[in-house]
């Protein structure tokens, strides 16, 4: 995979997100999603904070009912993220459906995720506890790194971290579902695979990145704030298309 | 018209191609302008120096009377800080425009193929005065437009404030390319621009669109007329103002509060000069990676062969031949 490839791989992926178009209905569903989250969040809220002032007011400190806030808000986090975890998981069965030719459907999308969604839940919480404690050993040197490099380039220092991440750690739920692979085969698979083609993937990673800031911006202000999410995940879906057609490009070696 | 439109956009990515291939094999581009960073570096922290020269001089006296001290600063000012200060200027506004003049030149002849090693300062001298007065010129431009740019963007609920820029970059984005190409005069490059915008309109709106998505990090209000804030993007060092060591040694007796702000200021300054120069190094990849696809994309117009070349009318000989032809089999 080179600059070329990777060209001739975004122009593919171009041709097939207009053929497809329906490949980018889960992303406005993942606006929508957001924008329902958002006002069942605001609405939590409410109703935890006017409880707990109720349950104070006498002097009475209710723990009860504080700690039963607490969890519904704990509910109300994980039922989110796998949502949008199922959105991810759909989005990249509809990519690798629509290379292999064939058409969008809301069958591909859901027997994808019923397929793999478990496989990839646990994995990603395996791989939650690798990253904390990742964290608590790297914490100093990221900080470092980010005082100095990253106020030294302007913050290209910090782009240059983020996309570096997602170039080793942002393919492998794709590819456990293009391969049927297990959860940490998969990510070793995409450790090496970001290894051997690491600027390319950082290409791609930061296309993906600064055109999912920037478009949204077109639309204004007020077009901005409502369209964002869209965007970002229309954005997401483009660049599956370009990573499964470049992975495919890099098993075939 | 429509297929047209998304083909033209996909033969983007081929540019694109030929532009990385180019930069490879020419690694020469990058030069001038790593050169220049480095003298704007150097004036810059001269400048700093002088200016530092100055504050040593007058900060025994803060406490003192207010006009004594302006008229001090005033007439340590004038000696070699002053003739510092110009020069920086001068280098500042007209250099990044000989650059990219003599930048731009070394383009159209990679491009063209007229020749592999070309001069940068053949270039840089020949087209340095109509860089300069686009330059100005667009620079004018958004001054006059600018109320009612700002009007209409206010009106359109926002929208217009990062469409219009766009739209206007689209028709800008390849003067520099005309003038190097076409060698024609400024006004005739700003004309061919325009046009060039105009019939390709959606393929360049993609164009700059990803231009200013990658050049820089907030890109949503960066992202304004290409060709303006590119010019000004080789201008903002110049508001950066760095430091180097301070080699006039510490001053005995001076308030431990002057003291703290001269580290304070020498500690600002450093990291404002690193990362001008740094930050600038990757600006300039983007620029130069951008600048040649232009030409590029200029040279090559978007150039689609007809897909089925009407046959030619046949020679009434030709004709006849061929009847006597089957008539012998």
């Amino acid at each position: 995979m080179n600059f070329n490839t990777l060209m001739d791989d975004m122009k593919s992926a171009l041709i097939l997100s207009k053929e497809n178009k329906g490949l980018f209905i889960p992303a406005l569903l993942a606006n929508i999603l957001f924008v329902v989250v958002m006002i069942a969040f605001v609405v939590v809220i409410l109703i935890s904070v006017a409880g707990t002032m109720f349950a104070t007011v006498n002097d009475n400190f209710n723990w009860s009912l504080f700690i039963g806030y607490f969890i519904a808000a704990g509910v109300f986090i994980t039922i989110t993220s796998l949502l949008f975890l199922a959105l991810d998981i759909g989005i990249s069965g509809l990519v690798i459906g629509v290379v292999d030719g064939e058409k969008v459907s809301a069958g591909l999308f859901f027997r994808t995720i019923r397929d793999t969604i478990l496989r990839i839940f646990f994995t990603k919480i395996g791989f939650f506890f690798i990253a904390a404690f990742a964290f608590v050993i790297l914490f100093i040197p990221v900080i470092i790194y980010l005082v100095t490099v990253g106020i030294f380039t302007a913050g290209w220092g910090m782009v240059f971290l983020s996309c570096s991440i997602q170039v080793f750690f942002g393919i492998w739920t794709l590819i456990l579902i293009e391969d049927r692979r297990q959860g940490f085969e998969s990510i070793g698979v995409n450790i090496s695979f970001g290894k051997k083609n690491f600027w390319p993937l950082l290409l791609v990673f930061y296309v993906n990145l600064s055109l999912a800031g920037y478009l949204p911006s077109l639309l204004g202000f007020i077009g901005a704030s409502f369209a964002a999410i869209f965007i970002s995940y229309m954005m997401v879906t483009y660049t599956k298309i370009v990573l499964l057609l470049s992975y495919r490009r890099y098993k075939a070696l | 018209m429509k297929g047209l439109k998304f083909t033209k956009t996909l033969m983007l990515f081929d540019y694109f191609k030929q532009t990385f291939e180019l930069n490879k094999k020419n690694k020469q581009l990058y030069t001038p302008q790593v050169l220049f960073l480095f003298l704007k570096g150097g004036l810059l922290l001269l400048t700093f120096l002088s200016f530092l020269q100055v504050f040593d001089r007058i900060s025994p006296l803060i406490g003192n009377d207010f006009s004594k001290v302006m008229t001090l600063l005033w007439n340590t000012f004038r000696g070699v800080p002053l003739i510092m200060t110009l020069t920086t200027l001068i280098v500042l506004l007209f250099g990044s425009t000989f650059v990219e003049a003599g930048l731009y030149h070394m383009y159209a002849l990679l491009v063209q193929e007229k020749e592999n090693h070309p001069s940068f300062m053949i270039g840089a001298s020949k087209y340095f005065f109509p860089f300069l007065g686009g330059n100005i010129l667009i620079f004018l431009f958004w001054v006059i437009a600018l109320l009612p740019y700002l009007l209409v963007g206010l009106l359109t609920l926002s929208i217009g404030l990062f469409l219009i820029p766009i739209m206007v970059g689209i028709l800008l984005i390849t003067w520099k390319a005309s003038l190097v190409v076409d060698d024609d005069g400024l006004f005739t490059a700003l004309k061919n621009s325009i046009n060039f915008g105009k019939m390709n309109f959606i393929p360049l709106g993609v164009f700059v669109v990803i231009k200013n998505a990658l050049s820089s990090l907030n890109g949503s209000s960066g992202g304004g007329s290409s060709n303006f804030s590119n010019s000004y993007n080789n201008y903002n060092s110049f508001n950066d103002l760095p430091n180097g060591p301070n080699l006039s040694g510490w001053n005995n007796g001076i308030d431990p509060f002057l003291d703290g702000m001269r580290i304070v200021m020498i500690v600002l300054f450093s990291i404002i000069s690193v990362t001008t120069i740094l930050a600038g190094l990757i600006q300039m990849l983007f620029d130069i990676f951008f600048g040649l696809c232009s030409v590029v994309i200029y040279v090559d117009k978007f150039y689609i062969p007809d897909p089925d070349p009407i046959p030619e009318a046949m020679d009434i000989n030709e004709i006849i031949e061929e009847e006597v032809a089957i008539d012998e089999l």
